[in-house]
């Protein structure tokens, strides 16, 4: 059996690998910046070309722009060289290269793009963070297609981190998972045959926030190349085909949810958009300046209203979502919805098409209107919610004509499994993917025993309230936003999501159907602050909280926390294990240390407010 | 109603013997159960008899007065109660400047993985990380598996000299954990994110210790007593330059090389960059004498030259614990021992009167100053003292300030 296995795989490799190609080569500035980050760049290192030719090499103008025709090369091994810019595209930022002396790497073939198909296996190659400058080899990320979109004419200017206009490209992209970094720009995206699918632009796509890429064909024509185009290699990797079809029979029960919000759109709540970290930031502000950043985002993904979630058709008239997606509205108003006065002003169509000014205010809480692929739109109200399992019901006004979602078996997933998560960016589009493993399967976020599941795949803005599919197309949960922890909240792309696992689903559907209200995360504990003391190992009582059972059962501020209903309780997770077992209302004996003494305290664990 | 549920549920079960692949749940199970959760990060286990790997950084400030640290065993099986499978393990030794620690559970362990060799890394192959992200599992004790590829083989990142880049998702919690291949060995240990925004999340851009550093510091880790292990560096006055064509030792220091010479492998390691060449020559354990393989161009030639390493420094402040005082009659005594400190756990004791540190004798306060002041983080403090009639010796290794 195992044997077998280790052929199996070693088999899979070969099939799968792609050697790193030489011809992808780093492009750096002329005359080294003074500092990181500054000069030509606006990035922390030089981007990435492709060799496509004799002594002919395809980059973007994010990384020679405009007024620069001269640049250093440098490649794979670690020789350096200069090159000129021979020509510049017109309608893609692509620009070709003329590397300046003989003995160029081998060139790259170029694939069709536009016969790309959406789960097809690619590879990005690269200099992220400099590793062609300093290492001499490129990087390699290996990914999907996970979609297709299209940069609307009228989208803003994307900048570098110190202000630069990156990219000015408005046209078709791919969107893939392969990682895309500092480093990627300018680069390849491959397919699995190592053919040029595109070049990688780090306009749109700031730290692996789905890496957008233009198009080879579309660069071929910009530039006017003759070059022959070969057909995609295709899912040459069967696990990647079989999720990429998974993927496509559940997606029509993927749909787009757009709810009003009472308290109208962006971002209500004031955390403003900090300043950003650069080289010349002192040391003294950058910890406090990436807090601010990390609180930033987090509000960005927890309020970020103004865009359509993630829904799961789960009956003829019934659309499930995450009941994090219920931010800002009054749940309270739902039980009693006010009749058809609220000014419904949800888009029919394109998100975009709605303005700020024309959201209504108050009752018509709970309301939100499906956006279906390829049909009608269909308004919705909210029906039930649970927080604790993280779902949200709505039933809509009619019949939405769209199969339900097959939901997968009650032992359905086990770590290691292949999964797809199934999502949507816009009207009328295709579905979007991005594919990983089950990353744990049994995941508890405390001392509730609601059991999750845990993906790597990314899961970003908008996936909230997606479909996780198993390989054979079967839905296994919705992604949730039960942040992993209070201070560590649902983080987009980190390779880390959870999901309402479908057995928790079935469960759940006949009481939120009945009109379940369950708008209390279930808590409790001991009601005490404790600090690490890092020199002893030992966690020292900081705070109590009022009218919690560690300040009522006589726990002082100073005690040094022994054990917890007889278990060591010398760090955070021990004591969060000790209290694995109980619920509200039990009561445990808290050993401490005060002064010499040694003191059992009777407390109970009580629920948080 | 019903119906609708009913219509649900038509698929459950249905096709999910075709779609499960057990061998890949059995591989996945396999390697979850050499992992274990050290501190708020990850380390694995490497042998039958109990060593783990982690990362220095993982373990620093959390190894308790008598050397050990606690490590947790994964709950595997969510149908069995999930027991407390907590050890203790010992700090063998540990390495601040590349970023490895050696732990040793007491007692037998069951699961364990092997270190793989040099010769199997090929950018592109598939790997898999362990770790726990976020420290989701500190309340259930379930380990996070991620997927992905190698992005590259060996390469310098500043003081990760032997590292890998790989693209599975790693996050905070995932330090010290492994990175596997497809045979389930470990190919490194997961230490760094390289992220710009200042989010401390996954980027696709993950480095590991590769294995071929961890089995180079393995015996020297094991040797330590606790204490640090020193990197090798390059020779004091070695000067460089990036040229086009390579680089250039502009000035040979202490070392053999000649100016002129074009580096092309140090510790048969090929040299991309003035960076990565400074980098492989503080890739290796330092001791007295270490010398290092160097090939360089010279004219038009190609020649191996042996070159004796410096040693790197451990940047910080040496600490010992000790106070001294200066008695009426002008000797030189210890006025006072911090808690947990070095010089506490060597025995030295209040009222110590110094008589040598190394090679020096203490007269006066100076001596004590110049003897403290040559030496390094790490370096080995050898004390006699006079405690009342009895003369006592004492030798610890000194740690770091905090």
């Amino acid at each position: 059996m195992t044997v077998r296995l280790v052929l199996l795989s070693l088999l899979a490799t070969a099939l799968c690998g792609l050697d790193a190609p030489d011809g992808v080569i780093a492009v750096v500035d002329p005359e080294p910046a003074t500092s990181r980050g500054e000069g030509l760049l606006s990035t922390a290192c030089g981007g990435a070309a492709v060799v496509i030719g004799d002594g002919l090499a395809l980059t973007l103008d994010e990384v020679v722009p405009a007024g620069v025709d001269r640049v250093s090369i440098v490649l794979q091994g670690g020789l350096r060289r200069t090159a000129r810019v021979e020509r510049r595209g017109t309608t893609t930022g692509a620009i070709l290269l003329r590397l300046d002396a003989a003995g160029a790497p081998r060139a790259l073939e170029l694939a069709d793009s536009a016969k790309l198909a959406l789960g097809d296996p690619v590879w990005s190659v690269g200099n992220s963070f400099g590793v062609i400058e300093q290492d001499g080899v490129a990087a390699l990320s290996k990914g999907i297609v996970s979609g297709f979109d299209e940069i609307p004419s009228d989208a803003p200017p994307v900048r570098g981190r110190l202000g630069r206009v990156l990219t000015t490209y408005r046209g078709p992209v791919i969107e893939t998972d392969a990682a895309a970094n500092d480093g990627n720009q300018g680069g390849p995206l491959l397919d699995d045959a190592g053919r040029v699918l595109g070049l990688i632009s780090l306009g749109l796509a700031r730290e692996r926030r789905l890496g957008t890429v233009v198009p080879i064909h579309l660069v071929v024509r910009d530039l006017g190349l003759d070059l022959p185009l070969a057909a995609p290699a295709g899912a040459s990797d069967a696990n990647a085909a079989r999720l990429a079809r998974a993927a496509a029979a559940a997606a029509p029960a993927v749909v787009l949810l757009y709810l009003e919000r009472p308290n109208g759109l962006g971002n209500p709540v004031g955390i403003p958009r900090p300043p950003l970290l650069t080289d010349e930031t002192p040391l003294y502000e950058r910890e406090r300046l990436a807090r601010h950043w990390d609180r930033y985002y987090h509000q960005q993904q927890v309020l970020y209203t103004d865009q359509p979630v993630s829904g799961i058709v789960v009956g003829r008239d019934l659309v499930l979502t995450s009941a994090s997606n219920l931010h800002g509205i009054d749940v309270d108003a739902v039980a009693a919805p006010a009749a058809a006065d609220g000014i419904m002003d949800l888009p029919w169509s394109e998100p975009k098409d709605v303005a700020p000014a024309t959201r209504t205010t108050g009752a018509a809480a709970g309301r939100g209107r499906v956006l279906i692929h390829g049909a009608p739109a269909v308004e919705a109200q909210l029906v039930g919610f649970d927080l604790a399992l993280d779902l949200a019901l709505f039933r809509t006004t009619t019949d939405m004509a769209v199969t339900p979602a097959v939901l997968a078996g009650d032992a359905a997933i086990a770590v290691g499994d292949g999964v797809a998560l199934v999502g949507r960016h816009r009207v009328g589009g295709e579905h979007t993917l991005t594919t990983g493993v089950i990353s744990a399967a049994t995941r508890r976020r405390d001392q509730n025993d609601l059991t999750m599941g845990q993906i790597d795949a990314l899961a970003n803005y908008g996936n909230l309230g997606g479909a996780v599919v198993d390989a054979e197309g079967a839905v296994v949960g919705m992604v949730a936003m039960l942040g992993p922890r209070e201070d560590w909240p649902w983080l987009i792309n980190s390779g880390v999501a959870l999901f309402t696992p479908s057995a928790a689903i079935r469960d759940a559907l006949p009481a939120l159907e009945r009109g379940k209200r369950l708008d209390e995360k279930p808590g409790f504990g001991l009601g005490v602050r404790l600090q690490h003391d890092r020199l002893g190992g030992r966690l020292v009582v900081i705070e109590l909280v009022l009218g919690m059972g560690a300040a009522d059962g006589g726990v002082l501020a100073g005690d040094v926390l022994l054990s917890v209903d007889g278990k060591d309780a010398r760090t955070h997770q021990a004591v969060t294990r000790a209290l694995i077992p109980h619920q509200a209302g039990d009561r445990v004996v808290v050993r401490v240390r005060r002064g010499d003494q040694e003191i059992d305290l009777d407390v109970e664990l009580k629920a948080f407010e | 109603m019903r119906r609708a549920l009913a219509m649900l549920c038509l698929a459950c079960g249905a096709g999910a013997a075709d779609a499960v692949d057990e061998d890949a749940r059995a591989h996945a199970r396999k390697l979850l159960a050499t992992y274990v959760f050290v501190a708020n990060g990850s380390g694995v286990v490497i042998s039958r008899d109990g060593l783990v790997l982690t990362n220095h950084h993982v373990i620093d400030g959390e190894i308790a007065a008598d050397r050990s640290i606690e490590v947790r065993f994964p709950a595997l099986d969510p149908d069995t109660p999930r027991k407390d499978q907590v050890r203790r393990a010992i700090l063998l030794g540990s390495d601040p400047i590349g970023d490895i620690a050696l732990l040793d559970i007491d007692g037998e362990v069951d699961d364990y993985a092997e270190l793989a060799p040099a010769d199997g890394l090929r950018a592109g192959m598939p790997v898999i990380a362990v770790g726990n992200p976020f420290g989701l599992g500190e309340a259930d004790n379930v380990p996070s598996l991620s997927a992905g590829v190698l992005s590259t083989v060996r390469i310098v990142r500043e003081d990760y000299t032997d590292a890998l880049q790989l693209d599975a998702p790693v996050n905070p919690g995932n330090s010290g954990g492994p990175a596997f291949d497809e045979l389930g060995r470990v190919i490194g240990i997961n230490g760094q994110i390289r992220t710009l925004s200042g989010m401390r999340i996954n980027s696709g851009v993950g480095l590991a210790i590769c294995s071929t550093q961890l089995s180079a510091f393995l015996p020297v880790l094991r040797a330590a007593d606790g204490g640090f292990v020193h990197h090798t560096a390059a020779p004091k006055g070695l000067t460089l330059a990036q040229r086009d064509d390579g680089v250039e030792v502009v000035e040979a220091g202490e070392s053999t090389l000649h100016p002129g010479d074009r580096l092309l492998s140090v510790a048969d390691r090929a040299v991309a960059s003035r960076a990565s060449a400074v980098g492989l020559f503080e890739s290796a354990p330092f001791q007295p004498g270490v010398t290092l393989p160097v090939r360089v161009r010279r004219g038009d030639a190609e020649l191996d030259v042996i070159v004796t390493c410096a040693r790197k420094t451990i940047p910080g402040k040496p600490y010992h614990g000790i106070a001294v005082a200066v008695a009426d009659d002008g000797r030189v005594f210890v006025e006072h021992v911090d808690d947990d400190s070095p010089a506490q756990r060597a025995g030295v004791r209040e009222g110590d009167l110094l008589l040598t540190v190394g090679e020096r004798t203490i007269a006066k306060k100076l001596d004590w100053l110049k003897a403290v002041a040559k030496l390094e983080i790490g370096d080995r403090m050898a004390m006699t003292l006079m405690r009342g009639e009895t003369e006592v010796a004492a030798e610890m290794a000194l740690g770091v300030r905090r």
